[in-house]
């Protein structure tokens, strides 16, 4: 029967409708009955005698009715999805909370920098892998001139550094420099004076001794793996991993802070990063092309996934605002009708946590769906620019200008440039 | 006068950094306050006096109807309490009230308190102050009876004792502090 109703609605309102405005209410309506169940008896009562008598047709009534009401209300207040955004994003908070979140933004900006400086000192400081395997094939040739096993502590020195790097491969961590350096030392006085070709060994020729020789055989087969260790995977690898991490921490500061731009809030900022994307990749001009060039998309796989990316946005913000006016409400109800302290209790416990699962929620779903703005504006730029009937750019330069162009005589309304116009 | 405005700025930032806390300050103190409202409401209600009390009244069980009254039972009314008032802890005393005794002269006699119950003796009830076999003046009322598990001090009013003095003299009474001498003159 619900599932029958629920089919109606959607064929009235469509399914994005029903995803993003009216489950987020329904959930709502639904919390609040239950709680309301807890708390008071009448309504605790109302809904035994209703849940026994469900099947009854005065019942199913009263169901539809409710869930037109509840399907009224959500598209009455759906309007209201872009300012609570807003809100999110920063805007129109009371300046010393806005003050204040701008500080804390700062600092996490401040630090992001820091650390990704950091990345790329330690980079630059690493030593070539070229140059590396250049030192360290030169000191074989010195060790395997020597023909023998000269300084076995010079050994034991390298084993113990390379050791400590191999074990910091394997839980994929980063490798200090200073670390790494001193390895490459070890090893480099290891293999200049002991030979590291087990064949090239020679035997003493006044010792009657065979089994030192077999000592020294094992030292330089020791030493002959650490070298082919340094060579093929931890030379290549401390270079490999810095890179990466250096990469990764790029990725994450472009898409969690703009060029120039700082919002109060984590989201905001998210937001701020996509603008600054398109405006310092190709000086589009996002908030005021992006709703048109959703227009013309033509790709049905590409407007199927902004559309089901925006869904999952705009259902998180709906949760999270309901969220936040349930436990507004219930505060409310608690403190001028409420008869028990247990109820209070857990909303005071869950609450929060609960708003905290819903912002983060927001954010990871905003970062999906920018990231798939950014494909689609790489990928579809030029469809807007042709249904705009422009010349499409020939260098990035002249895209950049085009783009520029575009916006002062749609955005700003100055006329005074005479606009090529290209028809097909 | 860089420093002060170095200062200033400082104080300015620390402040801005502690708006941070302002939401989460507002949950708590709206979650404290309606925790408070609802204890308010579903506080047990105070038991209602049964009959009218008089001041110094021990109360006893059939006193009091409604409501949670273990801790009254037993304590004394500070003052006259009407039939279906509330009595709440702070209209009783642990010990009973000292009577008015102002303007009188009384004696404190201390007995053994089995010896006191055997002999029912109670506020108002007219007493003889005895000294080992002989009476000490005239009989007087009962002020106040206090005991503890053993003993029980006994105030009685012996203003008639002694005719020497008159109560309504004691009313112009006044005090001096030993060795000095009353002046009469006062």
């Amino acid at each position: 029967m619900f599932g029958q109703i629920l089919d109606k609605v959607d064929s009235w309102l469509g399914r994005s409708f029903l995803l993003v405005r009216f489950f987020p209410w329904l959930l709502f309506f639904a919390a609040n009955l239950i709680f309301a169940s807890f708390e008071f008896e009448p309504v605790r009562k109302y809904l035994l005698d209703y849940y026994e008598s469900a099947g009854s047709a005065s019942k199913v009534v009263d169901t539809v009715l409710a869930i037109g009401a509840i399907a009224v209300v959500a598209f009455t207040v759906s309007p209201a999805i872009r300012a609570i955004t807003k809100l999110i994003e920063g805007e129109n908070l009371w300046w010393p909370i806005r003050a204040s979140m701008l500080l804390n933004q700062r600092l996490r900006y401040d630090s992001f920098i820091s650390e990704r400086q950091e990345l790329l000192n330690a980079r630059a400081r690493l030593p070539a892998t070229g140059e590396i395997k250049k030192r360290l094939w030169e000191a074989s040739l010195l060790g395997e001139a020597l023909e023998k096993i000269t300084d076995a502590r010079a050994i034991d020195e390298a084993e113990k550094q390379i050791k400590s790097i191999k074990m910091l491969r394997l839980m994929n961590m980063r490798v200090p420099v200073k670390e790494f350096r001193s390895a490459v030392i070890s090893l480099e006085r290891a293999l200049s004076r002991n030979c590291a070709h087990p064949g090239r060994l020679r035997g003493n020729s006044d010792s009657r001794n065979p089994r030192v020789e077999m000592a020294d055989i094992a030292q330089s087969e020791r030493l002959s793996g650490l070298y082919s260790d340094m060579m093929d995977k931890l030379a290549p690898y401390v270079q490999d991993i810095a890179q990466s991490r250096e990469l990764r921490m790029f990725k994450k500061h472009e898409s969690e802070f703009a060029k120039a731009e700082l919002a109060p809030t984590r989201f905001g900022n998210h937001v701020a990063a996509l603008r600054s994307y398109c405006d310092t990749r190709y000086g589009f001009d996002f908030d005021f092309f992006w709703p048109r060039l959703r227009l013309v998309i033509a790709d049905d796989t590409i407007k199927s996934s902004l559309d089901a990316a925006k869904t999952q946005v705009d259902y998180s913000v709906l949760c999270l605002a309901l969220t936040l006016l349930f436990i507004l409400n219930w505060l409310l109800i608690l403190a001028f009708a409420g008869e028990e302290l247990h109820l209070l209790f857990v909303l005071a416990a869950l609450g929060p946590p609960a708003v905290l699962f819903w912002l983060w929620m927001v954010r990871e779903s905003y970062s999906d769906y920018s990231n798939l703005v950014r494909s689609a504006i790489d990928i579809c730029r030029f469809d807007l620019l042709k249904a705009l009937r422009r010349p499409l750019p020939k260098s990035t330069e002249e895209e950049i200008e085009t783009w520029h162009q575009t916006a002062r005589l749609l955005l700003f309304d100055e006329h005074h440039e005479n606009a090529t116009l290209e028809h097909p | 006068m860089t420093w002060l405005r170095r200062f200033h700025r400082t104080v300015l930032l620390l402040l801005v950094a502690l708006f941070r806390g302002v939401p989460y300050v507002c949950f708590v103190l709206a979650v404290l306050a309606a925790g408070y409202f609802v204890q308010q409401r579903t506080a047990e209600p105070p038991p209602v006096a049964a009959r009218d009390l008089h001041p110094n009244h021990p109360i006893v069980a059939g006193d009091l109807q409604t409501g949670s009254m273990e801790n009254l039972v037993g304590k004394y009314t500070k003052y006259a309490i009407a039939a279906g008032k509330p009595v709440v802890a702070a209209d009783v005393s642990d010990r009973p009230l000292l009577p008015d005794i102002a303007h009188k002269l009384f004696a404190s006699v201390s007995m053994r308190a089995d010896l006191v119950s055997s002999l029912s003796l109670g506020v108002g009830m007219p007493v003889q102050i005895c000294t080992q076999t002989q009476k000490y003046g005239l009989p007087g009322p009962i002020l106040a009876v206090n005991c503890d598990r053993r003993f029980c001090t006994i105030i009685v009013d012996v203003t008639q004792t002694s005719p020497d003095v008159r109560a309504d003299e004691l009313k112009k009474a006044w005090l001096v502090r030993h060795p000095f001498f009353c002046v009469t003159d006062r």
